[in-house]
């Protein structure tokens, strides 16, 4: 069978109920897994030399994940903050059943979210008419390169805020339907819906691009 | 129309596997078949396929495997320096509101005056005064100075200057690796050695030595510090001296010789200390420290090199195309190549031997903080092998590219009086990356060929092999070259092996060489079974 996807292992109360353990990087060896071990260990009695080796181990990943759901540049640098705070002070729950980069991931698709339904909320409380899905940021963190790549990442800045994130969690980041469920706080049906409009849109304005570039 | 038929049926398909539903074989047989004729798709697909990979860059390397004295972008250094004033905000004591505050003094001032006099002329004896809060304590700092043969730190190969950290682990299979902890400590770690750098604390520097032998030299050390080698058997401590400590297999026991000044003894579960003075050997085993018998054969005497004091330094980085070459420096004897080791600035003879014989000699003169990499014998003509120290880099490069820069900044070039400056590996990487960002594909061929010409031994060359082949591969059109190049960076080694290996099967596809393709695929499949990658190689098997 073909999988687009890498599979997500079981869930795991890893980082609260809602982070799997996730599927290895390329390349994760049980040595590495040790070694991440005595590091989370050293982190979490207080070694600030540890400390500062795993916040900027993960600094990257945490920032292009916070960027890539959260659009704007002060959001994603608070869950960046955030969620590295969140990192550095779990420490002690780390399992080694996936790598320390997979599990600082989670911590922050899960820190990222959360700044994404306060805005939802911020949003209810001041404009009760506007509709969330159909939202998207004016602003985008990061320069789409060129590359064939590059055209998808244009076409996925063009969708609104939820849609954006559901096909982030799903196609990027490899989560199944139940769980980008449960970290969106919306059923499996809603995630499926979001993703079947997101496909729809996305694929009309990537071939477009690829049209465009093969003339 | 037809044809639009099919692109909603793949598509269908496509969306069904995204949604999580299951796909039937045929459907998938339907999807590369269509693939195979309809470029539009197979775009799609590539993109989609591509995702995980650019919004998720790969791990940053770990420390040890960073390029020494690289900088750190200013982003992430504000960065954390917020995340530790909220870690040590959230560590305080909340503060009291100000009334609460000013009520409580007024009570505990006007019903306790005296008692409270009384209770402070008590206290002030000097064994009841409180003890004081703890303190952190004062880290120093660790390098490696030496490296030598096959070597490992943290698990990975690494080179002079690559800094350490408590829970460093010092594996050395073969040759031998030095290291030198602030302030004035030097160590020899001899092959089969396996030890752990487990406190960097300057009044408790530790190292724990499960196996092997290690000569430990000590400049006369400031009040307050003390070095500590820990072993099954017990505790070797000195001040000011030289000893070594020998670790066997098994359960022997470990011997520990001085050769100069003293050290204190300790066995395990022992609290009792005992002194070994210049030149004598004591034995720790079963909870017992014994005298030995001075060491009858000179050869039993550890080495004392330590081939960097801690002052200016520069760096030399020596590779042989010759298996077994022993590396020399001024007539002294480092160790095996590869070889890279921090030395005093100035003039200094390099040569190389095989079984005593000579096999290469140089005549080297560097500057501070100025790197030479060479391989030996060399080939002609190298251009110049001598790099500055590169500035901050954002390559990540291996140990073959390593800058050390032990406690001060990297220069942004070192050249010799007279000459000009010249682009460093690093600026030729960052030029070549720049160009492919933008979509200058043959630009950023050209740089990297000019990287592998200019500076063929440096680890930015070594890495630049992928992703020239890489461009060669998606973009230029030349699958043979592409398989050449990542063909040679799999004969000497790296990190990106598995891109490489992955690369290679793409390239053995697009020539057509449909067996050597289905046994790569084979290899790669039995070496990561679970990569990002192996479900779709599985497919492909299955369709070969």
């Amino acid at each position: 069978m073909v999988t687009l996807f890498h599979p997500k292992g079981q869930l795991e109360g890893t980082f609260e109920k809602t982070m799997g353990a996730g599927p290895d990087l390329p390349g994760d060896r049980s040595e590495q897994r040790e070694e991440d071990r005595r590091l989370m260990a050293r982190v979490a009695a207080g070694d600030t030399a540890a400390q500062d080796e795993l916040a900027l181990r993960v600094m990257g990943c945490v920032r292009r994940v916070s960027r890539s759901i959260l659009r704007h540049p002060d959001d994603a640098e608070d869950a960046t903050q955030n969620a590295l705070v969140t990192i550095l002070t779990s420490a002690g729950s780390y399992r080694a059943a996936a790598s320390i980069e997979r599990w600082a991931e989670g911590v922050t698709v899960y820190t990222a979210l959360r700044i994404v339904r306060q805005r939802k909320r911020h949003l209810a409380a001041v404009d009760g008419d506007a509709d969330p899905e159909a939202l998207t940021s004016l602003e985008q963190n990061t320069p789409a390169p060129a590359g064939l790549s590059a055209d998808l990442e244009r076409s996925l800045d063009a969708l609104p805020d939820v849609r954006r994130t559901t096909v982030l969690l799903r196609c990027a980041m490899g989560y199944s339907i139940e769980e980008v469920g449960e970290l969106m706080g919306v059923s499996p049906n809603t995630v499926k819906d979001r993703l079947k409009q997101a496909l729809a849109q996305v694929r009309v304005s990537l071939r477009h691009y690829l049209q465009t570039e093969r003339s | 129309m037809k044809s639009n038929t099919l692109c909603d049926q793949w598509a269908d398909t496509f969306d069904r596997a995204l949604l999580g539903e299951p796909i039937s074989d045929e459907q998938h047989r339907f999807q590369r078949e269509h693939e195979a004729t309809c470029a539009l798709c197979a775009e799609e697909r590539g993109a989609w396929a591509s995702l995980p990979l650019r919004v998720l860059p790969a791990p940053l390397p770990a420390p040890a495997q960073r390029t020494p004295g690289r900088s750190i972008p200013p982003e992430d250094l504000a960065t954390l320096a917020k995340v530790r004033a909220r870690l040590q905000a959230a560590q305080k004591p909340p503060a009291r509101a100000r009334w609460s505050v000013a009520r409580a003094r007024w009570y505990v001032g006007a019903g306790s005056l005296a008692a409270a006099a009384c209770l402070a002329l008590f206290l002030s004896a000097p064994r009841f005064l409180a003890p004081a809060a703890p303190v952190s304590p004062v880290m120093v700092e660790a390098r490696m100075t030496l490296i030598a043969g096959e070597i490992r730190v943290d698990g990975r190969s690494a080179a002079a200057g690559t800094p350490l950290t408590p829970g460093a682990s010092l594996e050395v299979a073969s040759g031998r690796a030095c290291l030198r902890v602030d302030p004035g400590v030097s160590v020899c770690l001899t092959p089969g050695s396996r030890a752990h750098l487990t406190r960097l604390e300057r009044g408790d520097r530790r190292l724990e030595l499960s196996q092997g032998a290690l000569f430990a030299s000590l400049d006369p050390q400031p009040a307050g510090t003390s070095f500590t080698v820990a072993t099954r058997a017990g505790t070797v401590t000195a001040v000011g001296t030289a000893f070594s400590v020998d670790v066997p297999e098994g359960e022997g026991p470990v011997i520990t010789h001085v050769l100069h000044g003293v050290v204190a003894v300790r066995a395990a579960a022992n609290d009792a200390e005992v002194r070994v003075a210049r030149s004598e050997r004591v034995a720790l085993a079963d909870g017992k420290v014994s005298p030995l018998p001075a060491a009858a054969d000179p050869a039993e005497a550890p080495s004392p090199l330590s081939p960097w004091d801690g002052g200016a330094w520069a760096a030399v980085e020596v590779t042989s195309r010759v298996a077994g070459a022993l590396v020399t420096v001024d007539g002294v004897p480092f160790g095996p190549a590869p070889l890279s080791a921090l030395i005093a600035p100035g003039a200094h003879r390099l040569a190389l031997q095989v079984n005593g014989e000579s096999i290469a000699q140089d005549v080297i003169d560097l500057a501070p903080e100025e790197r030479f990499a060479k391989m030996y014998p060399s080939e002609p003509p190298p251009t110049d092998a001598r790099t500055a120290s590169p500035s901050a880099s954002p390559s990540g490069s291996g140990a073959a590219g390593a800058s050390p820069a032990p406690g001060a900044a990297v220069p942004g070039g070192a050249s010799p009086p007279g000459n000009a400056p010249r682009a460093t590996a690093s600026d030729l990487l960052r030029g070549a990356r720049a160009a492919r960002a933008e979509g200058r594909y043959a630009e950023a061929a050209a740089a990297y060929r000019s990287l592998q010409k200019t500076y063929p031994t440096s680890g930015e060359a070594q890495a630049s092999l992928v992703s020239l082949a890489e461009l060669e591969l998606s973009h230029l059109g030349h699958p043979e070259q592409a398989l050449r190049r990542f063909d040679a960076y799999l004969a000497s080694g790296g990190a990106l092996a598995q891109e490489a290996r992955y690369g290679r099967i793409r390239a053995l596809r697009a020539l057509g060489r449909t067996k050597d393709e289905r046994a790569a695929i084979n290899a790669f499949l039995a070496a990561y079974p679970t990569s990002v990658q192996s479900s779709a190689l599985r497919e492909r098997l299955q369709a070969l």
